[in-house]
């Protein structure tokens, strides 16, 4: 028999594993809730690929500035966000995640926040974790399966839908812990993963249609809200990627929510006739979140049918985008003929 | 599948670190559960929230302050520390702004632990800001602890110039200087000058300078504000408007200077709950300003043609009859006008109305409609077309601004400060046509409209007053100039150089005149002449290009560092700010007893109203000069009077209605403004000429004693009487009325490459002279590249980034190009508030805000080359490693000559630019050189305009009695002096 919660804690084995990971999700969970606070650091530094985000004393607390930074302003690690047609939490999606975490035993308690925080979805692995190794050591094989069960749902029917690109998003944004962070959860999500039997061979489709952009209805309003929102866009634009654009392209885009940004930056990328610019710019990102999906589903096999969903949503923004520097280009051509109205 | 060697080893090591499984909540963590945080040991960590101070402020929008019950200890979280908590216990002292002159309130937050000054936010209860500030204001934390700042009196050790300090005592100091204003007094009354650049206080230096029985204030006046003033004063005796912007149906600004510079926060925010109420913005700028990208209608107006599209606006109101009959009636001198119109009205029509209605007068008195007859016939020449061909723009855009002017009724709300008025030759005429508008409308005094700045700024009374002298300093108001306002300061080292006399001691205060002033080289060669400046003292809180050509540079305070009252025209209302040095303040609320500002300000750093207590004191010790006694405490007969003393004797005696608000509070009145930092006096003081006046006061308008106006006839001026006496009585002077400027197309030709050179424009975020102690200030702007059209700069083949020289009349300099249309065709535009430049590192202004310059002012081919220009530097605030600019902008005043107004004597920025063009090998940015002989040159071809007193005066005066001075001397002392070799 295997040692229970700190006993023998170096050892081998099924149950130590499992005891491992329930303490490593705890601790990403912490981590993912409320940043590199002190009492975790110690902990922290114990993963590779968070000591380097967190070495010395003055990177620790860019660490914390930096997680504030992106995961309230830049890209938010909530389900809604990235599996909801409208990009919120607390859509269709948001029920069936709730009744799974009551089905784990690790009902959300803090009222508001709701089941679809990472944070949450890491609590509960890190419960099932604690639980698998428990039933483990009590020789109850079949308690172990069930919680086996219930942890492969959660990471096959959830997590790893849009984990991946959380990940790929905040590395994006270029704050070192953000991308350590999200990079040790996937890591330890395909980890997990890995235990739990065979790979999934697909995913989901994600939710939502197209827009038209030939669509008298669709204006820039239109446009700007559908490129803000993850699963209909196949990225999710974070404000750096609005500031980078912006940048490029040489327009200002204001204040405001990420959708208003987006609307003024193709407003005043239009009014200023730097439209093509902008949409340059857009596109470009498009096909390097397009590449950097292909990348990654190369080098991890597993993720390959979650991703697939992305890579067709970003095929189709690419296409939107096109399509619109195309109008664009032609309305130029047009003014500058003298033939515009 | 990838190889997870390094999250297995993660896994193995966290197991292996031992410890019980760790309790996770039900599920979601959420937020914070516990706090491991530490938290200092003096915060109070388990307080509960306080309610904030809700204030709903006027645009809407919502804001929270600590409420000032609370303001004695308060606790927040250190916003430095952020994402953690860290809890700190402040004390709040309330101070005022003292970066530009709408002394907004300003409240520091002071460690109760170390004393430090953390932060300074907005003051609620301030009545001009309520609450809020511009980017300056905050920024004084960054002048508090700037790195580079003057912690010490500092004496000259070599040559003046040479930039060799030894460290003085405060008493030392005093009494040297002292003894040298002594020594001066004796001799003569004219020997001291007391030179401010930034006043920022309202009246202690008055007073001191005044009981020093001298002709001593100079201001920086007329590099500013004298063409505006002038125009505001000939119509209603008041030198500055007050506009009610929040309640006005159109404000009509000419330039953005006022809100991107001088009131900016104050008057911002009431032009925005203006516009939200539905008020249309009208601007008259040709550089695409922040507040033009604001207008309803911008007009991009060439420089010199303001008037003339002012006076189409009028042509409009007199053409569709929206004018307002009553008010001019009531309130126009429009008798005196038909009475002399036939000396100066010109033009057919005009000419023949002045007849008739001289006719009309000789059987039955004057008529009203004449006049209104007299003014269509004059203004009706100023069409749409006319100004827009003057002003090239649009004509529609002209109709569209005269449609706004005209449905504003008597809610018009409108200014010039600089700008228009300043840039130009006879820039005061746009003041005049400007506020005609007012006059036309019926908008003087109005809700929504324009008053004036003596309704709207309260004027304290001290103790005591001493009287006013019986000097008059030709340097500061010589005989060419009579109707300057004021003095003649900018011309000093001219004047030095002629040899029309010297000064003793000079006093320069907050003042940069080498850098701020046009024709820069000239003050240094003055300042460097021991033998025309005795003794130069420098009082200021930084290095500046000045201080360097010191005597003693003697460190002053900031604005939380020193006290002095202020009160500004914000709005409708009265009220009064208290400025406070807050480290003193916080020390004596935790039970500590400060002797001197001084002692609780970071190194010695002084505050002037106690080191003009302590001056006079070592200048007459006796007591035999007379100056002693008006520094001395009225309750300690011989001592020094205290800030305390002072100031609460003011709060008590002459502050309507604050003694009874502070008694409600069971406080003295001194403790009440030590508490708030400010009080609201009066409010909604909407046409105060109505007012009723006592018999033998006021004027008689139908038939009832008023108020009025304070003009000699007591009523607005439209002809001005005393321009008309005092040589200036064509009508391009004595009505409102457009003159060429020196920058009028006619004189700029386009074909040889000349174009027109606009400097006088600031941006919001910086504080004249003392932007460069101030690092977030510079961060956000710190470069002054030339705005120049595409058009332009495809004829010289420039782009952005490229290198120019730009010659001017007496030099040239070099600095790049920023092509944009957001400038006219013809005009290249440079900020003159940059530019900063030090003679050595490690002394002067930081290395990040300024180049390193080599200069020679001595040769007749005067030279600043620029060795490096600004970059990271050591010091203990580690942000000064950080400075990642390297431009920090061209000083391009140094090239400018000097061009006093013959009327105002206010400088004419506005250059003529002889050539904008690409840089010549060799030339790197910021490089200046002057031709010496020719600045001389250009002041005496100006000096030539003037009209003086001597030819002109009408009753043997310098002066009309009448006009304001900073300083007026005794009536006794406006008598013209006797011409040399005349018996006197």
């Amino acid at each position: 028999m295997e040692a229970r919660t700190g006993e023998g804690a170096g050892a081998a084995g099924p149950a130590a594993e499992a005891e491992a990971r329930s303490r490593a999700w705890a601790l990403l969970a912490d981590l993912a809730s409320r940043g590199p606070v002190p009492a975790d650091l110690e902990a922290a530094r114990l993963s590779p690929l968070l000591e380097e985000a967190l070495r010395g004393e003055e990177a620790a607390a860019a660490a914390a500035a930096d997680h504030e930074r992106v995961f309230g302003l830049e890209v938010f690690p909530v389900e809604g966000f990235f599996l909801d047609a409208e990009g919120r939490a607390g859509g269709a999606g948001a029920a069936p995640l709730e009744d799974l975490l009551r089905r784990t035993g690790a009902a959300p308690a803090a009222p508001g926040d709701g089941p679809e925080p990472l944070a949450t979805a890491l609590a509960a692995l890190a419960h099932l974790s604690g639980a698998e190794a428990d039933a483990l050591l009590d020789g109850l094989p079949a308690e172990a399966g069930r919680v086996r069960a219930l942890a492969r749902e959660l990471l096959d029917d959830h997590l790893l839908r849009w984990l991946p690109v959380l990940a790929l998003t905040a590395r994006r944004c270029g704050a070192p812990f953000p991308a350590a962070l999200a990079a040790q959860v996937e890591e330890l999500a395909l980890l997990h993963r890995e235990t739990l039997g065979p790979p999934a061979a697909a995913a989901p489709p994600l939710p939502g249609g197209d827009l038209d952009p030939s669509d008298p209805e669709t204006g820039l309003r239109e446009i700007a809200l559908h490129l803000c929102r993850p699963a209909l866009a196949g990225i999710a634009l974070a404000r750096s990627d609005l500031a980078r654009i912006s940048r490029d392209a040489g327009v200002p885009r204001g204040f405001g929510d990420r959708a208003t940004e987006t609307e003024n930056l193709l407003l005043s990328a239009a009014s200023l006739e730097r439209l093509g610019e902008a949409l340059g710019a857009l596109e470009a990102l498009l096909r390097g979140a397009a590449a950097d999906l292909d990348a990654r589903a190369a080098a991890e096999p597993a993720l390959a049918p979650f991703l697939r969903p992305w890579r067709e949503r970003a095929d189709r923004s690419i296409r939107l985008v096109l399509a619109l520097r195309e109008g664009a280009a032609a309305a130029g051509a047009a003014a500058a003929d003298g033939s515009a109205p | 599948m990838a190889d997870r060697t390094s999250t297995r080893g993660f896994l193995a090591r966290l197991l292996g670190a031992g410890g019980a499984r760790p309790i996770l909540p039900a599920a979601a963590p959420g937020r914070p559960q516990g706090d491991p945080l530490p938290l200092p040991e003096y915060a109070e960590s388990g307080a509960a929230p306080v309610p904030l101070t809700r204030v709903l402020q006027a645009d809407g929008r919502l804001s929270q302050y600590p409420p000032p019950d609370r303001w004695g200890d308060w606790v927040e979280y250190d916003g430095k520390a952020w994402p953690q908590r860290v809890a700190r216990r402040y004390t709040l002292v309330p101070t005022i702004c003292f970066n530009c002159e709408s002394a907004c309130g300003l409240l520091a937050y002071v460690d109760r632990e170390t004393l430090e000054v953390r932060k300074f936010e907005g003051n609620p209860a301030h009545p001009g800001s309520r609450g809020r500030n511009c980017a300056k204001g905050p920024a004084t934390h960054n002048q508090t602890y700037d790195p580079e700042r003057i912690l010490h009196p500092l004496k000259r050790a070599g040559a003046r110039g040479g930039g060799k300090w030894v460290r003085v005592s405060w008493e030392e100091a005093l009494r040297d200087i002292g003894g040298r204003m002594r020594e001066s007094r004796r001799r003569r009354r004219d020997g001291i000058v007391y030179h401010v650049g930034r006043p920022g206080e309202d009246h202690f230096a008055n007073r001191t300078v005044t009981a020093w029985g001298v002709d001593g204030h100079n201001s920086h006046t007329n590099i500013c504000s004298s063409s505006a003033r002038t125009g505001y004063v000939l119509w209603s005796g008041s030198d500055r408007p007050s506009p009610d912007y929040a309640h006005a149906r159109t404000t009509l600004l000419v330039s953005s200077h006022l809100e991107a510079g001088h009131y900016f926060n104050p008057h911002a925010q009431r032009i925005i709950e203006g516009k939200r109420d539905g008020a249309r913005l009208v601007v008259l700028d040709p550089r695409l300003s922040n507040t033009a990208s604001r207008a309803d209608v911008w007009l991009p107006t060439w420089p010199g043609s303001e008037t003339t599209v002012l006076l189409a606006f009028a042509n409009h109101l007199l053409e569709t009859g929206r004018y307002d009959r009553g008010f001019l009636r009531r309130w126009v001198n429009w008798e005196e006008t038909l009475a002399t119109a036939a000396e100066w009205a010109e033009g057919e029509e005009p000419r023949a109305v002045a007849a008739e209605a001289a006719r009309s007068a000789a059987e039955g008195g004057w008529r009203f409609e004449d006049f209104e007859r007299l003014l269509k016939a004059l203004y009706r020449p100023f069409t749409p077309e006319r100004a827009a061909a003057e002003a090239r723009v649009p004509a529609d855009r002209i109709r569209e601004a005269a449609e706004c002017v005209a449905a504003a009724g008597d809610r018009l709300s409108a200014h010039v400060w600089r700008a228009a008025a300043t840039g130009n030759l006879g820039g005061w005429q746009v003041a005049r046509a400007l506020f005609l508008l007012n006059v036309l409308t019926g908008s003087v005094g109005t809700r929504g409209g324009t008053s004036l700045h003596t309704w709207n700024k309260f004027v304290p009374v001290p103790f005591s007053s001493p009287p006013a002298g019986e000097a008059w300093n030709e340097l500061l108001m010589p005989l060419e100039w009579p109707l300057s306002m004021f003095e003649m300061s900018f011309l000093l080292p001219h004047f030095l150089e002629e040899g029309r006399g010297t000064l003793d001691v000079y006093f320069t205060r907050v003042y940069n005149p080498v850098w701020t002033n046009p024709d820069g080289f000239q003050w240094i060669r003055a300042l460097k002449d021991e033998s025309r400046i005795g003794l130069h003292v420098a009082l200021t809180p930084t290095w500046s290009e000045t201080a360097w050509f010191a005597d003693y540079v003697l460190p002053m305070g900031h604005g939380g560092e020193r006290h002095d009252l202020m009160s500004q025209e914000t709005h409708s209302g009265r009220w009064i700010g208290f400025r406070q040095p807050v480290r003193r303040v916080a020390m004596e609320r935790a039970g500590r007893r400060v002797a001197r500002t001084r002692d609780a300000n970071p190194g010695e750093v002084w505050e002037e109203s106690e080191f003009w207590v302590d001056l006079a004191f070592a200048m007459d010790p006796d007591g035999s000069l007379g100056v002693r006694r008006w520094f001395e405490s009225p309750a300690r007969p011989g001592e020094p009077i205290t800030m305390d003393e002072y100031f609460g004797h003011i709060f008590e005696k002459s502050v309507p209605g604050l003694p009874e608000a502070a008694a409600k509070e069971g406080l003295t009145p001194l403790a009440y403004m030590r508490k708030y930092g400010a009080f609201e006096v009066s409010k909604d003081d909407y046409s105060l000429h109505e007012r009723a006046a006592a018999p033998g006061k006021g004027i008689e308008v139908d038939g009832e004693r008023r108020a009025g106006f304070t003009t000699p006839s007591g009523r607005l001026e439209f002809m001005s009487p005393t321009l008309r006496a005092w040589g200036w009585g064509e009508q391009r002077h004595c009505i409102p009325w457009p003159l060429e400027s020196h920058v009028h197309p006619g004189r700029i030709d386009a074909a040889k490459g000349e174009m027109l050179l606009l400097p006088n424009f600031r941006l919001p975020t910086l504080i004249h002279t003392r932007s460069a102690n101030s690092k977030w200030l510079y961060e956000i702007s710190h470069r002054n590249p030339v705005w120049i059209h595409p058009s332009d700069a495809d004829r010289i083949g420039a782009r952005t980034g490229d290198l120019l020289r730009v010659t001017t009349e007496i030099g040239w300099f070099v600095d790049r190009a920023w092509v944009t249309e957001g400038i006219k065709p013809g005009i290249v535009a440079v900020s003159h508030h940059l530019g900063r430049w030090r003679l050595r590192d490690g002394d002067g202004i930081g290395a990040g805000m300024s180049s390193l310059v080599a200069l020679d002012a001595e040769a007749e081919r005067r030279t600043l080359d620029v060795l490096r220009g600004g970059g990271p530097w050591e010091s203990p605030d580690p942000d000064t490693s950080r400075i990642w600019w390297e431009d920090v902008g061209v000083h391009q005043n140094l090239t400018h000559g000097v061009h006093p107004d013959p009327v105002s004597g206010g400088h004419c920025w506005h250059q003529k630019a002889r050539n904008v063009e690409r840089a010549h090998p060799g030339d790197r940015l910021g490089d200046v050189r002057v031709d010496g002989r020719r600045s001389m040159e250009v002041y005496r071809e100006w000096l030539a305009l003037a009209r003086p007193a001597r030819a002109h005066s009408p009753d043997g005066t310098r002066r009309p009695h009448w006009l304001p001075r900073p300083l007026k001397p005794a009536a006794s002392a406006y008598r013209l002096p006797p011409l040399p070799g005349s018996p006197s």
